[in-house]
């Protein structure tokens, strides 16, 4: 056996310690508001799933949609769950993010229009 | 009653006069309406909404009321004109003469897949995009895909779905893979290993506008149609007793059920059942 190993706590440094936790509780508690305040604000638009350049354009995916630089693409469902969109309506794609490549292949160097026709 | 001719015999006199009924059409504003009805009624086979134009069994009668609609309307402009027909299986290259300079104009350029031949090239001055989901105001088009190289159906594709005897198989969707000529033309049934064929494929190896929901917007889209009109003729004269399906409305509980129009069912927007579309006798013919 060691010689070495570390003292036993003694009774008052355990004290101490419970005292130096209590002190310190008591000032998170009375920080709590002002730490509260300095937290960023919840916004409207959370960090996208998925978001990544390709071929020159931003794309962007979250609950939300759909995003190629910063302009919505129509995303529309299959029965077996793949996607399609305003520019595929004739092949689908696994994901979301598989669907805004394809998109930006047909597009070129062509922008998606902000406000587009709609299904019945 | 009138011939609707391919294409590729078609004289210069005959393909002028049809573009320019076509070029009227646009001008008057009836054609944009046209590209608006497809828009409007493709509906994804995920919503719970009927279905008429795609993924469904009435994709056939749909698209040949449609077609119709749209030869109406040109023969009001000239009584001489008909839609032609597109035989992709043959006529298979981006330089035939369907894409000529007298035609259809040919493939967009490589920036952003502006057309810049023909009659329908924005820079004529007669052919501004309206109904599109893009900010461009031309048409555009990728003959073949050159980025992403895509071949059209072969005539063995082609046959693959014609000598299905079976119309349209449940759950009559993008996903009925158990067989069905509707599928395997439509294009959504394909060997693992291919994905998409037959009609999809072609709206594809256009590119462009023919993939979107706005397709018509290229008037090749009615020659490729005219053809699988002219397709859904040989499946019925190789499989005469055959018929559409489904043939009477699904059974309370069927999760298709008011999703799908059946024989008797009215279609939107022209309230005509796939019974009173199954043959085109007295108003046209194809040569």
């Amino acid at each position: 056996m060691s010689a070495t190993a570390a003292a036993p706590l003694t009774r008052r440094a355990l004290l101490r310690t419970a005292f130096t936790a209590a002190v310190l509780a008591g000032t998170g508690a009375a920080l709590a508001p002002v730490l509260r305040a300095r937290r960023p604000r919840q916004t409207l638009t959370p960090a996208p799933l998925a978001e990544e350049t390709y071929r020159g354009r931003h794309i962007a995916v979250d609950v939300a949609g759909v995003r190629i630089d910063g302009r919505p693409l129509h995303v529309m469902r299959r029965a077996d769950g793949s996607y399609l969109s305003g520019i595929n309506h004739f092949q689908s794609y696994p994901t979301p993010l598989e669907l805004a490549r394809a998109a930006v292949d047909e597009l070129g160097t062509t922008q998606l229009a902000f406000a587009a026709p709609h299904h019945g | 009653m009138h011939v609707r001719q391919n294409q590729k015999n078609l004289t210069s006199a005959q393909k002028k006069r049809f573009t320019a009924a076509v070029l009227e059409l646009k001008r008057s504003g009836a054609y944009d309406a046209l590209v608006r009805t497809h828009d409007k009624y493709f509906v994804p086979d995920r919503d719970r909404k009927l279905r008429v134009g795609h993924m469904s069994p009435s994709f056939f009668p749909w698209h040949r009321l449609y077609l119709l609609e749209f030869e109406k309307q040109l023969r009001q402009i000239d009584p001489n004109v008909s839609v032609p027909y597109w035989d992709w299986t043959t006529d298979t290259s981006p330089v035939s003469s369907l894409w000529a300079d007298d035609f259809l104009g040919g493939t967009g350029r490589a920036s952003d897949r502006k057309v810049m031949t023909g009659p329908f090239a924005y820079d004529k001055g007669n052919w501004t995009v309206t109904v599109g989901i893009t900010e461009s105001a031309f048409l555009t088009r990728n003959l073949g895909r050159p980025q992403n190289p895509i071949t059209l159906p072969t005539p063995a594709e082609l046959q693959w779905a014609i000598d299905d005897p079976v119309y349209d198989v449940s759950p009559w969707d993008s996903t009925a893979t158990a067989g069905g000529f509707r599928n395997k033309l439509e294009g959504w049934a394909a060997p693992r290993s291919e994905r998409w064929r037959n009609h999809n494929k072609v709206h594809q190896w256009i590119g462009g506008h023919m993939t979107g929901g706005t397709a018509p917007n290229d008037p090749a889209f009615w020659l490729h149609h005219a053809f699988v009109d002219l397709i859904w003729d040989r499946w019925q004269q190789r499989h005469p007793r055959s018929g559409y399906l489904p043939a009477a409305p699904l059974a309370l509980g069927d999760l298709q059920r008011g999703r799908v129009i059946a024989l008797d069912e009215p279609m939107p927007p022209w309230n005509v059942t796939p019974r009173e579309a199954l043959g085109h006798q007295g108003l046209y013919r194809y040569e």
